[in-house]
């Protein structure tokens, strides 16, 4: 799109042209979803935010100045939301696994990441098929990072109950492992055993 | 700290960068995204994103939906033209390099004087397919059902895996691919000869012979190390060195008689200056080199 292509746009925008925003959705909407996705490594929020962030643009279109840039307003719009996800991700205890996964693979040569929410979401699909007390202490454990006295307390189970609970919950992935052909699992192991 | 939010972008950070991750402030990142956002490639067409398009207009007011009914229609009509424009993106010689970000998050690192083209909207159906002149290294985001392929002159690569180096050119009569994780396919075009590859192995495809040759490459430090800037050979013959040069820099690089084709040539070479990766060549082989506007030649 060219410059005055875009400042066309603009001005019938302003007079509330749906047109124009579908063909400024049409050409912006992949850059922010994109943009979205390097820093938030989400699939779903990207859209979301993206989502948001053009509806903002347009429930505000009348308040739009012909020399604004849209590349530079729509930044502006999501980038509130961007940065809150942003800190999100980043502090997530399954985004440190993540790390690790990313990082043992680099080191053992094989170079095969999954994306992030496909890492979580194989990741919570196996966890589903184990017990409910299992999977409960797992998940605790391993996304909301509670140590094991807190979650014997939390559970009310013995401390050691959940010691047990957690090994065997790795031997399970272990034999997930061998019969699945994705190697994240086998990090997440790692993990587990510290 | 820019170094730990690129590797973050890239994928490649280390459990040690995440305490500087976290202690960023929003300000901070408020920076680093906006400068992000200023560098990042403009898509050059516009895309036809139903599903969004439907979720955005169901949130607003009821008033709005009915007439953007209507002019929805006027707007497919007018630029149906414009929505099936394929994306191309090209690159020249002399190392010149560029990362492109596909409509799925996959990415591809085109190397020089390649050329890349896709549907943007073909990215949405069931098949995500790509047209490839040259090298690129493809790291493919893995997506049930959605089948990932790149198609050149010589051979279709199916991406049932995630990594690999495809080197094609139209001008020369092979073309390699080097898997690094995952698995692909590749089917040869004309004679439907069908390979499937495993990781660590290198395919080089004659269109001459007709053949695909497998070799499991030991230390393919060549394959792929042009993403860094430069290119490694160990023992490699001159008239090899002589023919990456060529598809590098997009001139001939040739030896001026038969004896000099098998001079082994051990070193590392620059993908961006040419005058630098001849003079090397020539210093450490004691050889003469004749470098003209479209043609280098090597001589005792």
């Amino acid at each position: 799109m060219t410059t005055s292509q875009e400042r066309k746009l603009i001005k019938e925008l302003k007079e509330g042209s749906q047109e124009a925003f579908t063909e400024l959705y049409s050409f912006y909407a992949p850059k922010v979803i994109s943009f979205c996705l390097r820093w938030t490594k989400n699939q779903t929020i990207s859209d979301d935010i993206t989502q948001e962030t053009f509806l903002r643009l347009w429930n505000s279109h009348s308040q739009i100045r012909q020399t604004d840039s849209i590349k530079s307003l729509l930044f502006t719009i999501a980038s509130r939301s961007l940065i809150n996800e942003f800190h999100k991700t980043v502090n997530s205890p399954i985004f440190e696994q993540y790390i690790s996964h990313l990082d043992d693979l680099s080191t053992s040569g094989t170079f095969d990441p999954l994306e992030y929410s496909n890492f979580v979401s194989s990741l919570n699909k196996f966890i589903d098929t184990m017990p409910e007390s299992r999977s409960a202490i797992v998940r605790l454990s391993k996304f909301e990072g509670y140590s094991n006295k807190e979650i014997a307390e939390i559970l009310r189970l013995k401390e050691q109950t959940i010691k047990n609970q957690l090994s065997l919950a790795l031997k399970q992935l272990r034999e997930f492992i061998k019969n699945s052909t994705t190697i994240l699992i086998f990090l997440f192991i790692t993990q587990i055993v510290f | 700290m820019k170094k730990v939010i690129k590797r973050y972008l890239n994928n490649s950070i280390k459990p040690e960068d995440i305490e500087q991750l976290r202690s960023l402030s929003d300000e901070d990142v408020a920076e680093y995204m906006r400068r992000d956002w200023e560098n990042s490639l403009p898509v050059a067409v516009p895309m036809k994103s139903e599903s969004l398009w439907k979720k955005v207009f169901l949130r607003t007011a009821i008033i709005i939906i009915p007439l953007l009914i209507v002019s929805t229609i006027i707007f497919w009509n007018r630029s149906n033209t414009l929505a099936n424009q394929d994306v191309v993106v090209t690159t020249g010689p002399n190392g010149e390099r560029a990362s492109v970000t596909l409509p799925d998050g996959s990415t591809v690192e085109l190397n020089s004087n390649s050329r890349l083209s896709y549907s943007p909207q073909g990215f949405l159906g069931d098949s995500r397919d790509l047209t490839l002149d040259g090298e690129g290294f493809f790291s493919v985001v893995k997506k049930e059902g959605k089948r990932f392929v790149v198609h050149s002159v010589l051979v279709d690569v199916e991406v049932t895996g995630t990594s690999f180096d495809l080197l094609t050119r139209s001008k020369e009569n092979c073309a390699s691919i080097y898997l690094e994780s995952g698995e692909v396919e590749i089917l040869a075009n004309g004679t439907g000869q069908h390979l499937a590859m495993t990781p660590g192995q290198l395919a080089v495809f004659d269109a001459q012979s007709r053949n695909f040759v497998i070799s499991n490459d030991d230390k393919p430090n060549n394959i792929a190390a042009w993403r860094i800037g430069e290119c490694s050979f160990v023992n490699r013959p001159l008239s090899e060195v002589a023919k990456t040069l060529s598809s590098n820099y997009g001139i001939l690089v040739s030896c001026s008689s038969q004896e000099l084709n098998n001079i082994p040539f051990t070193g590392t070479l620059p993908t961006d200056n040419l005058q630098e990766a001849i003079s090397i060549l020539t210093i450490s082989l004691s050889l003469k080199s004749n470098i003209q506007e479209s043609y280098v030649t090597l001589s005792k």
